[in-house]
């Protein structure tokens, strides 16, 4: 359902307010602490039975034939289908468009290793796992190609009939590139390579499916109850409310649990087909193989700038892995963040999507975004080291006035304030790298800026309801995936209603609880989106107890005010009502629904950020140090600089994992995943956490709506890796293009630099 | 209806989990982390990678932590098993959990019994910043709540013991 926008409220001042700017505690960190969350891997049905989904082992070809004869023999063993016999359900299997051709969920064609090729229900997960390596697959193996390079051979394999360049390429350009290359005094050229990075979620991909009289309830560990029973209700097609799917908490996204995936459907359709719930959850290694990753990347970058240090242009070709088929190549590379963070005015990216057999890309904090401006921020501190110039200096030189592709201004930009703010705190010192020095411990600072592009308007309602007991209950249909969604609505309303934040409860993740808020909670948008409904539905409900209140008075609307949680005559304030007795009175339950503001005319929101570190780098092990850092972000107003301190910190750590160690060890021939355990695909853990991670607020008031909010999910992430990267060129005086800066490309390089 | 865990033949085991004996049957290849899930309804237990690989599944076994993935619930004999549900006392939160609300200490949660386990295991002469670091160093957390954490097992030194 798409509602009319509601009028635009009055913005906020600035500056901290009662509620919103403050550190209040996380709304579900009582039950995260006592193990009284429920995730959907921790819902159990009676006569719930279990399943395993059998995957291929080729990465290429058709299945020819299945003997499930030995499986079957497994006690407990309830049902085994295959890609000849599983029942495929009415709608479009698995599409996010029609533009796509979907292969179901369930088929004999494979396309890369993992891919689903049947599934086995047992009574118990043991039997199932169990019967599950006992089922032989008989293939007719293809060719396959595997690596970018493969694919883009002359005698290549082809995934699709135009070819394995997906649509044959894109081009993304502003401005005038050959003026800006004749404009520019000094060129910078340099290759660069992103790796493939796992999401490794901890609590893994699944659902427990169960049919109850022709309605399907769904217990799903995703980012967004909505946007799955949309999915889920065109693939069966049922009338939405015939789906249902609970969603609260999930045991961590990143971008991985956003769309419909194999598995929801499968889940749904063993479960009619057996008459029982069905428990599927993925086993770790398939995580690795099957539920999808950040794109590897490869790209040309060529920047030109004035001996004043201002850019003249910035010109791309970018290739990235699309996996199999168009359904997910917009993932797989883009350029649009990096050509919008500097004022650059003449831009060109040439992207290739290129298609090969291996899973495919799906969003991952910052995707395509962090790929490209770990790459564009290295090039750009090349530069400035080629100008002899301080990096602060030449970024601070480059500030962008307007978004270059829609040219308009945005909404809000605070990049000069992450320059000034974050480099204050971070005391920067610029030097310019110690190539010289040969002390075992190399000390460097480096930094790193992003831009990202934010949402300025989506539909979206939220219900604001007091009730009878004296509760009052912010209702939002959205999953909370740890970005604090359970605390910072509380924290708007609250402020909308002047009372305390602690008579809020919010209540979201279940779709037949809760309006539509939004379909999914990623790119970084859910305050910005969701934030301004709850500010409307929250007045919208104070004036009505206001209303009521007065008629239970006796008296009229314009003679009461608000005392705390209740209404009090004007003339006698010992005269009130609270609220839970107008809720009471009004029969128990007193709510309101909004749908959220429109966005303003003629601006552009994004996200901007600046991170300044300080690295050791160890020239006998090449290993590196992250030894502090410093965040500066421009998120606009911060609700809650507790969560958002959160938020940064690990957006920080993922992107120095993405940065420093996480990589695939794949086997050439055969494509299997050689590294698909949580101790072989190495992430960061405690030991390598920097001593310290400082948020710096960075914000500039923001017109992008009335809260003044944009968001922090992601941009933390993106800024971290060129930031450690250049810290390590200012460290020992190497330049180490191919992510992740493993301690045997530091050793190479640093041999490299000895030798030459 | 068969049972797939005759196969590998039951037995009635007495286990002592959070002070309370449970007479169980279970199969001989059944975990320490499926009895307490599965069987006993003790859900604060996570399996996130069922590798022991990550300490989400980290419980006390005699006060020691261990990963109950990894551990058969025939090893367990008669030593105490300790689980993140027991942590509290009746309503009132240990202060390692009250540390961990207060300082943000957790994202998306999925990591945290796990976790508290793991610290409490490490018993209460935890100094400084490094003998956190070595009491988690076997637990994954992808939110990155590392700081946080050390931040709210820093701030109990010499009120948590456990
Ligand atoms: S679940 Fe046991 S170590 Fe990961
Ligand atoms: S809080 Fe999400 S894994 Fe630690």
């Amino acid at each position: 359902m798409i509602t009319d926008p509601s009028p635009s409220l009055d913005p906020w001042p600035q500056g901290a307010l009662r509620v919103v700017g403050r550190r209040v505690t996380r709304a579900s960190a009582t039950d995260k602490v006592t193990g009284r969350t429920c995730f959907a891997s921790d819902v159990a049905l009676p006569g719930m039975a279990h399943a395993v989904v059998l995957r291929a082992a080729i990465p290429r070809g058709r299945v020819l034939g299945v003997d499930a004869a030995a499986a079957m023999t497994v006690p407990g063993v309830i049902h085994i289908a295959g890609p000849f016999d599983f029942p495929l359900p009415p709608g479009t299997a698995y599409s996010l468009g029609p533009s796509f051709r979907p292969r179901p969920v369930i088929d004999a064609e494979v396309r890369f290793v993992g891919e689903e090729i049947g599934a086995v229900v047992a009574e118990t997960p043991v039997a199932a796992r169990l019967a599950a390596r006992l089922v032989q697959f008989d293939y007719a193996p293809q060719p396959a190609v595997l690596t970018m390079a493969a694919a883009l051979a002359p005698d290549a394999p082809r995934l699709a009939a135009d070819g394995n360049i997906v649509g044959g390429g894109d081009v993304l350009s502003a401005g005038d590139l050959e003026g800006g290359i004749a404009a520019s005094d000094v060129v910078v050229e340099a290759c660069y390579a992103t790796e493939a990075q796992h999401h490794n979620v901890l609590e893994p991909h699944g659902c427990v499916a169960a049919w109850d009289a022709g309605t399907l309830i769904m217990w799903d560990s995703s980012q967004g109850c909505h946007a799955i029973r949309e999915r889920l209700a065109a693939v069966f097609e049922l009338p939405l409310k015939r789906v249902r799917v609970i969603s609260e908490h999930v045991g961590g996204g990143f971008g991985s649990k956003i769309t419909l995936k194999p598995y929801h459907v499968i889940a749904a359709q063993l479960a009619r087909l057996v008459g029982r719930p069905i428990r599927l959850f993925t086993e770790r290694r398939d995580e690795f193989i099957a539920s999808h990753h950040r794109a590897p990347t490869e790209r040309t970058i060529w920047l030109g700038a004035t001996s004043a240090g201002r850019l003249t242009f910035i010109a791309q070709r970018v290739s990235g892995q699309a996996g199999p088929s168009a359904l997910f190549a917009r993932n797989a590379a883009g350029a649009a963040n990096g050509l919008r963070l500097h004022g650059c005015p003449n831009v060109r990216a040439e992207i290739r999507r290129v298609l090969t057999n291996t899973q495919a890309p799906i969003p991952f904090r910052g995707p395509t975004a962090a790929e490209d401006i770990f790459c564009l921020e290295q090039a750009i501190d090349e530069m400035a080291h080629a100008l002899a110039m301080d990096p602060l200096d030449f970024h601070r030189r480059n500030i962008a006035d307007i978004e270059p592709f829609t040219r308009l201004p945005y909404a809000g930009n605070g990049l000069r304030a992450c320059y000034d703010r974050g480099a204050a705190a971070f005391g920067w010192n610029w030097r310019p790298p110690q190539d010289a020095d040969d002390s075992v411990l190399a000390r460097g600072i480096g930094m790193g800026a992003v831009a990202y592009d934010g949402t300025l308007y989506e539909d979206s309602q939220a219900t604001v309801a007091a009730h009878g007991d004296g509760r009052i209950e912010v209702c939002v249909g959205l999953t909370e995936i740890g970005c604090g969604a359970d605390t910072v609505f509380a924290q708007i309303a609250a402020e909308a209603f002047e009372v305390p934040v602690d008579l809020l409860h919010t209540r979201f993740g279940d779709t037949h609880a809760t309006p539509r808020s939004i379909d999914s909670t990623n790119h970084s948008r859910t305050t910005t989106v969701v934030g301004p409904a709850v500010r409307a539905a929250a007045q919208a409900l104070r004036a009505l107890l206001m209303e009521r209140g007065a008629r239970l008075l006796q008296t009229e609307a314009a003679h009461v005010m608000q005392r705390g949680a209740a209404v009090a005559r004007r003339d006698d304030p010992g005269v009130a009502v609270t609220f839970g007795v107008i809720a009471a009175a009004a029969g128990g339950v007193l709510s309101a629904t909004r749908s959220r503001e429109a966005a303003p005319d003629g601006v552009f929101q994004a996200m901007f950020g600046a991170h300044f570190v300080e690295v050791e780098v160890d020239r006998r092990t090449g290993r590196v140090r992250v030894l502090r850092a410093v965040c500066a972000h421009d998120a606009g107003r911060v609700v809650n600089p507790l969560l958002a301190e959160s938020q940064v910190q690990g957006g920080f750590l993922q992107g120095m994992g993405m940065a420093l160690f996480e990589e695939r060890v794949t086997d050439p021939r055969g494509g299997h995943l050689l590294n698909a355990t949580m101790w072989a695909y190495r992430m960061p853990g405690v030991a390598d956490t920097p001593a310290s991670i400082r948020f710096v607020d960075g914000s500039v008031p923001d017109i992008s709506n009335s809260l003044g909010v944009k968001g922090i999910g992601e941009p933390p992430l993106i800024a971290a890796g060129a930031a450690i990267a250049n810290a390590i060129f200012n460290a020992c005086g190497v330049r180490i293009r191919s992510y992740p800066i493993t301690p045997d490309k530091v050793l190479a390089a640093l041999a490299g630099r000895s030798r030459a | 209806m068969i049972d797939s865990s005759r196969h590998h033949g039951n037995h009635r085991r007495r286990l002592c989990v959070n002070g309370q004996a449970h007479d169980v049957d279970i199969p001989d290849n059944t975990t320490l982390a499926v009895v307490l899930r599965d069987m006993l309804a003790l859900t604060g237990t996570k399996v996130a990678c069922n590798q022991a690989a990550c300490g989400a599944c980290t419980v006390l076994l005699d006060g020691r932590p261990v990963f109950s993935c990894h551990l058969l619930a025939a090893q367990v004999g008669d030593r105490p098993v300790r689980t993140v549900e027991a942590l509290a006392d009746g309503m009132t939160l240990h202060p390692l959990q009250a540390a961990f609300i207060e300082h943000d200490a957790l994202q998306c949660g999925f990591c945290t019994p796990g976790m508290l386990m793991a610290i409490m295991g490490a018993g209460s002469g935890m100094a400084d910043r490094d003998d956190v670091v070595r009491a988690i160093s076997g637990n994954l957390c992808r939110c990155g709540a590392y700081p946080h954490i050390i931040d709210a097992v820093l701030s109990c030194r010499g009120r948590a013991a456990p």
